[in-house]
């Protein structure tokens, strides 16, 4: 390729004084169309001086996130398995969109129980879809969304599947981050987010998601219907025990689970509605009885949950949100129009909700007046309830190729 | 450290008579193995009776939530019979087949099954879905999102989110799209 020359002088001239002429005539046309009104006024948000006199020279910056609340929604696309993939901020109160951050192939997200800071568990390869592959911890502030934790993990443990928020998650003091893994075997993997490593895989049966009842403690699922309980050490070394089969074979539980750690609470619906509950405070597994969603005859008419997140919990108000409709079997995560809201403790209906749009993934805010959260994987669109009248408040729109899954904190 | 497979595990878990104990390490694991056992997976003893496809129903491209009504002549759109649940990209439409990858992507030795009707022949058969990985998709070619007889990840062998690449060329785990091959008679 030809560099470009100067014809008098023979020197070259540089990109950036090329750069430079370029930018001043873009602020200039730029101050052209922008030209005020006699009288001076606004123009595209502009504030416009009088006639004959200039605009003021502009200061730019990066702007930071306000600090994070219970109404911080944290949106991640998966794209359909691309590789490259985003992470939505949002700001639940403004229904506005704070800010946007790279992920990898099927990421999951993690939130701070205080929302401090906010993370994914990723993976990506030298080249694009192939080459050498990096799985990685990414740990970035709340407010300023520059990365301060960058773990690569050895051996590429990460369980590939698509996203499923309990399979990674946070320990309450948010000093450890526990994933699992599927492949060669069973594991779940200890990361030390204050000494920024990977601490060991910790051997697993053939049990699913991770659910920490505490810093030294965490349930999982198991295939056979039990959960297991691991208590480990800040080394790594750990210990286990099963509890009781608590649902049956042909009771199939959704793979996102609705979980709050400081309610220590596990809601799980199965595909027919049917929704068991785990009360793991104390570090042992209580198991509630189970409610119906569904009576016989609404069942017999099609209702049944549908989507991906098709629960939410509510702590303060003992409240399970239960995303449905009505449908035909193995329906199971097509969307669904209407939430359906029970109390907790008794599974007896408070509210059905007609959200008024297909909804993919559910979840609330954890305030005083919830929010309900319903994203819309079809229409790239977060809608914003209010979560006790159903009444949508607003919209974030343009979130990328299939919006999924949502994070909230549990603060 | 050779640890215990996971493939190891799924053989072993079949059926919950063996399910409530702690993963082995196997002849299997010992080798090393997500190649050799994934390779076993299309062998495992599948029930082939529960979740047989269904036929004639209202068309689940209209609607999300009606009844699968399989059909037999479009293998690139969603509701062709072998396709019933398949989770991502049909490879037919990206240069491969229903049997083939296409070029420059690696085939996965691992699988997830279900059991599919054909509405022509009336017979239900064993689909083992196999994904061919190791390429991007920024924006897949007839992406399909059926669930029949689709089972949480803790019934992994009958799980389509679960990114079953193992066992491909060069340890390929991008996802790019997946064949649907019939490995026997369901029923």
């Amino acid at each position: 390729m030809t560099h470009a020359h100067g014809r008098s002088t023979g020197l070259p001239i540089s990109r950036a004084t090329m750069a430079g002429a370029a930018t001043a005539l873009a602020l200039l046309l730029s101050a052209t169309a922008l030209a005020q009104p006699a009288g001076g006024g606004r123009i595209g948000g502009q504030s416009q001086p009088p006639a004959g006199q200039e605009l003021p020279v502009d200061d730019t910056s990066v702007e930071q996130a306000p600090a994070p609340n219970a109404r911080r929604i944290y949106v991640s696309d998966p794209a359909h398995f691309a590789v490259l993939t985003q992470l939505f901020t949002i700001d639940g109160d403004k229904g506005k969109l704070l800010g946007m951050s790279d992920t990898g192939f099927v990421p999951n997200t993690v939130v701070a129980s205080d929302g401090s800071f906010f993370g994914t568990a990723s993976t990506v390869w030298s080249r694009l879809g192939h080459g050498k592959r990096t799985d990685y911890i990414e740990i970035l502030d709340a407010r300023t969304h520059n990365p301060i934790i960058d773990i690569e993990l050895p051996k590429d443990p990460r369980f590939l599947v698509g996203t499923y928020p309990m399979m990674t998650t946070l320990t309450p003091d948010n000093k450890s981050l526990l994933f699992y893994q599927f492949s060669p075997s069973p594991a779940v993997g200890l990361v030390s987010l204050t000494d920024k490593k990977l601490v060991k895989m910790m051997d697993v049966p053939d049990c699913y998601h991770i659910f920490p009842s505490d810093n030294n403690n965490f349930f999982m699922h198991c295939r056979d219907g039990s959960m297991l309980k691991v208590t480990f050490k800040a080394d790594g070394s750990a210990e286990r025990k099963k509890t009781q089969v608590f649902h049956k074979e042909d009771e199939y539980l959704y793979n996102t689970p609705a979980y709050s750690a400081k309610a220590g609470r596990i809601v799980w619906p199965t595909y027919t509605g049917k929704t068991f509950q785990v009360d793991v405070t104390g570090n042992e597994a209580k198991f509630m009885p189970a409610f119906e969603a569904f009576s016989d005859e609404e069942k017999a008419q099609g209702w049944a949950p549908g989507g991906w997140q098709v629960v939410a919990y509510h702590r303060e108000s003992d409240r399970v949100f239960l995303l449905a409709d009505q449908r035909a079997k193995w329906t199971h995560k097509s969307p669904s129009r209407f939430v359906f809201v029970f109390e907790g403790k008794t599974g007896k209906r408070l509210n059905k909700i007609d959200l008024g749009h297909e909804t993919d993934s559910i979840a609330v805010s954890q305030d005083k007046t919830p929010q309900l959260y319903a994203l819309s994987s079809a229409q790239k669109t977060l809608f914003i309830h209010d979560a006790e009248s159903g009444k949508e408040v607003s919209k974030v729109d343009r979130l990328g190729h299939s919006p999924l899954v949502i994070n909230t904190s549990d603060m | 450290m050779l640890g215990p497979s996971r493939f190891d595990d799924l053989f072993e878990t079949m059926s919950r008579k063996v399910a409530g104990h702690t993963s082995r390490r196997g002849l299997i694991g010992r080798v090393g193995a997500v190649v050799a056992g994934a390779a076993l997976v299309p062998l495992l003893p599948v029930d082939r009776r529960g979740r047989v496809g269904r036929a004639e129903a209202a068309d689940a491209v209209a609607n999300p939530r009606g009844k699968w009504t399989p059909q037999d002549h479009d293998v690139q759109a969603c509701n062709y019979w072998r396709h019933c649940s398949i989770d991502g990209n049909i490879c037919d439409c990206s240069g491969g087949s229903l049997t083939s990858c296409p070029p420059g992507t690696k085939l996965a030795s691992s699988s997830w099954v279900a059991s599919c009707y054909n509405p022509t022949d009336k017979q239900s058969y064993l689909i083992s879905y196999r994904d061919c990985c190791g390429r991007n998709v920024t924006t897949g070619r007839c992406g399909c999102f059926n669930t029949e007889g689709e089972l949480p990840v803790y019934r992994p062998e009958y799980g389509n989110d679960i990114i079953w690449c193992f066992g491909a060329e060069d340890d390929a785990m991008s996802y790019h799209c997946t064949i649907s091959p019939i490995v026997g008679k369901a029923g």
